[in-house]
């Protein structure tokens, strides 16, 4: 008689249950807040008119600090600074990461200072920075959704546009962070465009997202190939938007009132006149602008032909942007398979008539233009907390500007050159250029021009303990490396010694990581958190991702070992950790604080200091065999 | 600070990296197929609710496959970077000398892009084709001294010389594309 032997099956694992993930379109004009609900579907979250949220699924990007300090946000903004007859926070995306000086040149703000070289505005609340202002939107927008959902946010996905720079991606990420919500991946607009339009699901081919929003443009090239999306190229202009299109119709109108040189007061009251006008032009040929100048009322009337032509200079500047980005895609308008229009001003019509000269065809405007980007942002945040098996695309984006250093003469050379894909890592070779010299100082500049004075200074630190050579012996590697948020750290080493030197590029006039705890823990302080008790439960958190990662590569080591299949653990490296993971769940389950959880986790961390790298590696090889042909 | 050649060992061998053998012949298809293949399993993306270890592994791998292909896609890089293997890094030397024929060459396809403007589209697609074939010639020479390692010195420096040329007209189809 023979037994069967029955085989226990691998312990079965529960599905974890689904985390909130929020997508996060946080725009100059309007953001909103999307997640995937329980049907698998993206839907973007509603305000409920509560608790200074106001109704719509539209928040305006708008922030006034009343005059006993109290914050409100979007419409409730609006309504407070009516109120006390002042003038709210507006467009605070366009200071975000930038220096002072650079604001004053470009901006008209009476009420612009500076905070260390970095912008910053004063309020009834004091001084405030744009990430600052930023992160209360982004906490309103968590709190509808987490109302909404009726659960804690695990973390977000969040919206940048595609040309975003170092400092302004840093400066977005720093105001999640104080909002109390882990960045997931800071996506650019129009690649979570694409995703809500499903490209994925449209075959193989190359595809262009043109996003015509309140004050900024953006297209860019997309490749969907074999499960991966890939951005080819990114152009667009940062000051170019559905306000500038209201401009040129309230220029239009004083013209045709036969008003020479408006007052402040009158361009604010015919550009407000301007928008319901431009917005019945979308599906009219002509409409009627009304508006009361100096007490009076007026009224003209603007065929649709009239905008069209009066807006034609900016049309174009959109459609040589197009142009840029296809040539350096090495394109041409037929290699692309569909046209997306995101943002609400491409409801005009002179824009989707101009894309579809340009590419030569109907453009796709199928999705409510202004929801396109939440919605594709809250489907990839939904794959990334890993709600989603099965079905997961990768996501290949690329860097916007050149990255390098100050070499010989003031002369930038490019590392990380524009375009490349992320995440990058470089490492280039120099040496010095003095007999004896013991020192580099290491400066790191972004941009396409060749002086390092036409480009912008990112970071500066210096290398020590070169040994004293003659001129050009000594051999310092420089390490650039970019990860998939777009984000640079950089280090330095001389290798005969081993002398290093590593920076995590902050901008000169970014936040440190010391500002933006302090500003967490005021955070908390108002809205009556206990600070150490979120350290702790962040510090849970991080130990059980840790653990249940390390469990499931134990598991699969199991698997692979019982099938006779190559296993990258040996036994007491096995026990080691094994050991480790019980100490750290006794941590979880029973320390005090957050410093003993962090100090275990710390210690698995080192148990399976390796098990990363041979986890990556093992993937990697198995990809490539069931790659081969 | 100035460039100094880098050493081959210091970023390993792609072409291992890529399963494909050190020849500068090279499946365009079959790169792109290993390169996603690669990234699908590496990326960081992947690894977005793992634990700090592997994100870390995850973007130093991603990191290292994208830079692989893009050296080894392009011709050029890929000629380049076999020469670094055998210890000459041919495009970061600057004040190399180029002959004089080929500096002639040069500046003849200047002054016809420059005459030529927008305006003759004739000539410009004859200059074009012409610094194409010549494009085409460099790299049929190139590829006749590859692989680089284990050949002699002299050979070694005419392939860095063929390299900086292949560079040259490199720039002068960029300077064409610009000004079209």
């Amino acid at each position: 008689m023979t037994l069967l032997q029955i085989q226990e099956p691998a312990a079965k694992q529960k599905p974890p249950a689904p985390r909130l993930a929020l997508g996060i379109d946080l725009g100059t004009t309007n953001s909103l807040v999307a997640f995937v609900g329980e049907d698998g579907k993206a839907k973007i979250i509603n305000g409920d008119g509560k608790d200074g949220d106001g109704k719509g699924v539209i928040v305006p990007s708008v922030v006034h600090y009343a005059r006993d300090g109290a914050a409100h946000i979007g419409a409730a903004a609006e309504e407070k600074a009516r109120e006390e007859n002042t003038r709210p926070l507006r467009s605070i995306k366009r200071l975000m990461g930038r220096a002072a000086e650079e604001v004053r040149a470009d901006y008209d703000l009476p009420y612009a200072a500076a905070r260390e070289g970095m912008a910053a505005l004063q309020t009834n609340a004091g001084e405030k920075t744009p990430v600052e202002i930023s992160a209360e939107i982004l906490k309103l927008l968590r709190a509808r959704a987490e109302k909404a959902a009726a659960e804690k946010a695990a973390g977000a996905v969040v919206t940048v546009p595609a040309y975003f720079d170092e400092a302004q991606r840093q400066a977005t990420k720093a105001a999640a962070r104080i909002a109390g919500l882990p960045v997931l991946r800071l996506l650019s607009e129009p690649t979570a465009a694409a995703l809500a339009y499903g490209l994925d699901q449209a075959g193989e081919g190359a595809h262009a997202v043109y996003d015509l929003g309140g004050g900024t443009f953006d297209i860019s090239v997309l490749r969907f190939h074999r499960g991966v999306f890939e951005v080819l190229a990114i152009s667009g202009d940062s000051a170019l938007g559905g306000d500038d299109y209201d401009r040129a119709l309230a220029n239009l109108a004083a013209k045709k009132l036969h008003c020479k040189n408006p007052d402040s007061e009158t361009r604010a009251e015919l550009a407000l006149a301007a928008k319901t006008t431009k917005e019945q032009l979308s599906s009219a040929n002509r409409a009627e602008l009304r508006a009361r100048i100096r007490g009076e009322e007026k009224t003209c009337e603007i065929t649709a032909e009239e905008f069209r032509e009066a807006s034609a200079p900016l049309t174009q500047k959109t459609i040589d942007a197009c142009r840029r980005a296809l040539r350096d895609a090495e394109l041409k308008p037929a290699d692309i398979g569909e046209v997306l229009l995101v943002g609400g001003a491409t409801r005009m019509p002179q824009v989707r008539e101009a894309a579809a000269d340009f590419f030569g065809k109907p453009p796709r405007a199928d999705l409510n233009p202004e929801e396109t980007v939440a919605l594709g942002a809250a489907a990839q945040a939904d794959i990334l907390i890993g709600n989603r098996r099965g079905e997961e695309w990768l996501l290949l984006d690329v860097i916007p500007l050149s990255l390098g250093l100050e070499t010989m003469g003031g002369l930038a050379e490019k590392i990380i050159p524009r375009n490349s894909t992320l995440p990058a890592a470089r490492t280039q070779e120099f040496t010095t250029h003095r007999d004896g010299q013991t020192r580099m100082s290491i400066h790191i500049v972004q941009g396409e021009r060749e002086l390092v004075s036409d480009c912008r200074s990112l970071a500066r630190f210096s290398l020590a303990g070169i040994p004293p050579l003659a001129a050009g012996r000594a051999r310092i590697a420089v390490a650039f490396q970019v990860d998939a948020d777009g984000l640079l750290s950089v280090s330095a080493r001389e290798k005969s010694t081993g002398a290093s030197a590593q920076i995590t590029v902050k901008p000169s006039f970014g936040l440190d990581e010391k500002q933006i705890s302090k500003m967490l823990q005021e955070s908390f302080a108002r809205a009556g958190e206990d600070a150490e008790a979120r350290k702790k439960s962040e510090a849970q958190t991080a130990a059980e991702t840790a653990i249940a990662a390390l469990e499931k590569f134990l598991a699969a080591e199991t698997q692979d070992k019982k099938s006779g299949e190559e296993t990258v653990l040996a036994e007491d490296e096995r026990k080691k950790i094994n050991a480790a993971i019980a100490e750290l769940r006794d941590a979880v389950e029973k320390a005090p604080d957050a410093k003993t959880i962090n100090e275990k986790l710390r210690a698995l961390e080192k148990a399976a200091a390796n098990f990363a790298e041979k986890s990556v590696a093992k993937e990697m090889r198995r990809a490539l065999e069931k790659n081969a042909p | 600070m100035n460039s100094a050649p880098p050493d081959a060992d210091a970023d390993g061998d792609f072409f291992a990296l890529f399963a494909l053998p050190r020849s500068f012949e090279l499946d365009d298809g079959e790169l792109s197929r290993r390169y996603r293949a690669l990234q699908a399993a590496a990326h960081p993306d992947r690894f977005a609710g793992k634990s700090e270890p592997e994100k870390q592994a995850a973007l130093a791998a991603a990191g290292r496959i994208n830079e692989g292909y893009r050296t080894l896609k392009d011709p050029l890089a890929r000629a380049a970077y076999m020469l670094s293997l055998a210890g000459i890094n041919a495009l970061a030397e600057s004040g190399a000398q180029m002959s004089p024929a080929f500096l002639t060459q040069q500046m003849e396809w200047r002054e016809t892009l420059e005459a030529n403007g927008n305006d003759n589209d004739n000539d410009s697609k004859k200059l074009t084709r012409e610094v194409r074939e010549a494009e085409a010639a460099t790299a049929a020479e190139a590829a006749a001294l590859l692989p680089a390692e284990g050949r002699g010195e002299s050979e070694k420096q005419k392939l860095a010389d063929t390299l900086r040329r292949w560079q040259y007209i490199r720039k002068m189809l960029a300077a064409i594309k610009e000004s079209e």
